[in-house]
């Protein structure tokens, strides 16, 4: 499985991320403190904008997901449900 | 040849879904709508004890509510008569018992009557129905029971312990409720009904209306603000924290938070007030808003316990403020819940609360870490509460949106505006609590050895630079 590697734009910290862990999970492994709530996509504190690359949504949950369809084509994602399809930078 | 077995048992067996559905709806009614009334009631109670106690309860209640609801729907019950045709004699018996002149013949009229006669109503149920065919329902209506008893013997207790007599001072008010009750039949319904009470020397009172600024428990000095980010005019409240700080950052962060939590009791009187002020919207948002209620309530208990635990008099020591719920009152009920989710979403977003819960933690005081990190879980809930549910009051569209910001920038205007308008209250001024605190602080640290760790993190931070990060 590959890893990618996620670049946060403001703070400049990098971290990588495998296909199986949302980007949350993975900043968390690596240090890197985001903000974040509930872990399961509903409180939005973790929402983050994606300058570039590809993160979906794992699509097992993604109905149960609080954000809406003009935030998504927005490529806002909810990092605590996100998963990496690509390298991605986050408005962060 | 014509003929049937006899029974396959002896007892009677005359309870049918129909007729089991309709009496708990009774009793969901009556829940439904106490807990409504408890949430409003809790707003306009300022004893502190029995404030809390209020809080509870009316969680309690939404949760007695809902597993009813849910039995009932099981019970082929319509879902539009559960939810749309209420009860009138239910709904005209809780309103009798809001009517209470002040919160104790409030409380004298819930916990003397009310709850004694929904408690009475259970146990006939459970008397009546089969506990076989209806077994999930006995399962419900017991627990519903524990916790009515429960919730009885614990106010008693309360009472006994902060207005011992408010029961003997209360039997008029208690006896017109019992009057009432006979005359709607009974919470079952099964009684004959006996004649209005209307010559009661109580009868005939104006129906309850919530209040809309809220008094503090008479034990605390009156105060409008609780920490310096709140009134940017107050120079020496700020200047007076800071010294605090400088004593160490953590134990800033530690009184910090407890007066916090403490203060939080406001976000409760918003999310309960609501729960009154919308009287049809769909069941889960009272649900959801009890729950709210309820956290804010514990949360502001969270403080309370940090602060006595610390060895204060608290409502000597600690500001217990009321502006933030009063610079509400002229708004409407969905822009103070507005106002509300702008700002608890907006210290979420900011990782506000992950930032003091690593200070607290590093200042090694478990109690508040402990109390930080479930405050922090409950405000997620929270801020998913408000997304959902102001989404649903003002459309799930472009311009419900639109409409949202502009009532939370106008909500916190209105807010600016009240601030300015009080700043030179004396009530507004925050330096003598906090030089009295600095002065009990510091006297306490002097025992404790200096670990040399420098925290650089400040809490001083207006809301409104928090929000913006």
């Amino acid at each position: 499985m590959p890893a990618y590697t996620v670049s946060l734009v403001y703070s400049g910290a990098q971290f990588s991320v495998e296909a199986d862990e949302t980007i949350l999970e993975a900043a968390e492994r690596a240090g890197v403190l985001l903000a974040y709530s509930c872990r399961n996509g509903t409180c939005r504190s973790c929402l983050t904008r994606v300058l570039s690359g590809c993160a979906e949504h794992d699509p097992d949950y993604a109905d149960e997901l609080n954000i809406d369809a003009d935030e998504l084509a927005d490529h806002y994602r909810l990092l605590c449900s996100a998963l990496a399809c690509s390298d991605l930078t986050l408005e962060k | 040849m014509v003929k049937v077995l006899p029974a396959s048992r002896d007892e009677r067996a005359d309870v049918r879904v129909e007729n089991a559905s309709r009496y708990l709806k009774h009793c969901y009614v009556v829940e439904r709508q106490l807990m409504r009334t408890l949430a409003a009631k809790f707003v306009d109670t300022s004893q502190w004890d029995f404030k809390r106690q209020l809080a509870q309860d009316m969680w309690e209640t939404s949760r007695h509510a809902d597993a009813l609801r849910t039995r009932i729907l099981d019970l082929r019950y319509p879902r539009r008569d559960v939810d749309k045709k209420y009860i009138p004699e239910m709904l005209e018996l809780v309103a009798e018992c809001a009517k209470g002149s002040d919160p104790t013949e409030f409380i004298g009229g819930v916990y003397g009557v009310l709850l004694p006669e929904l408690l009475r109503a259970y146990e006939t149920y459970l008397d009546l129905t089969d506990p076989l065919d209806d077994a999930p329902t006995i399962y419900i209506v017991r627990h519903i029971i524990a916790d009515k008893q429960t919730q009885i013997q614990r106010m008693r207790a309360l009472v006994e312990a902060v207005n011992p007599g408010l029961f003997e001072h209360t039997t008029a008010w208690q006896d017109y409720l019992r009057q009432f009750c006979a005359a709607v039949g009974g919470i079952s319904g099964l009684d004959d009904p006996a004649p209005k009470p209307t010559a009661h020397p109580l009868a005939g009172r104006p129906p309850y209306e919530i209040g809309r600024s809220v008094r503090r428990d008479e034990r605390w000095r009156l105060a409008l603000f609780h920490l310096p980010h709140e009134n940017k005019y107050d120079v020496e409240g700020r200047k007076a924290w800071q010294r605090i700080e400088a004593l160490d950052k953590r134990v800033a962060m530690q009184v910090w938070s407890a007066i916090s939590h403490f203060n939080e009791i406001w976000a409760a009187e918003v999310v309960a007030a609501s729960m009154w002020d919308f009287d049809s919207q769909p069941w889960d948002f009272y649900l959801d808003l009890a729950r709210w209620a309820w956290d804010e309530a514990r949360h502001s208990t969270m403080g309370y316990r940090a602060l006595q635990g610390w060895g204060w008099d608290v409502p000597d020591l600690i500001p217990w403020g009321n502006a933030l719920y009063n610079a509400m009152g002229p708004m409407p009920p969905i822009q103070r819940l507005a106002l509300l989710y702008f700002y608890e979403d907006g210290l979420l977003r900011a990782g506000t609360k992950q930032i003091e819960l690593k200070i607290l933690e590093s200042a090694q005081d478990d109690g508040s870490a402990q109390d930080m990190d479930f405050d922090w879980a409950d405000e997620a809930i929270h801020v998913s509460f408000g997304y959902t549910w102001l989404r649903h009051l003002l459309g799930d569209s472009n311009a419900g949106k639109e409409e949202l910001t502009r009532l939370t920038d106008e909500a916190r205007d209105i807010v600016a505006r009240f601030v300015a308008e009080h700043k030179d209250d004396p009530e507004a001024k925050l330096a003598p609590y906090f030089n009295r605190l600095y002065d009990i602080i510091a006297a306490m640290l002097q025992d404790i050895p200096d670990d040399q760790l420098d925290i650089q993190w400040a809490p001083v931070v207006a809301d409104e630079e928090v929000l913006k990060a």
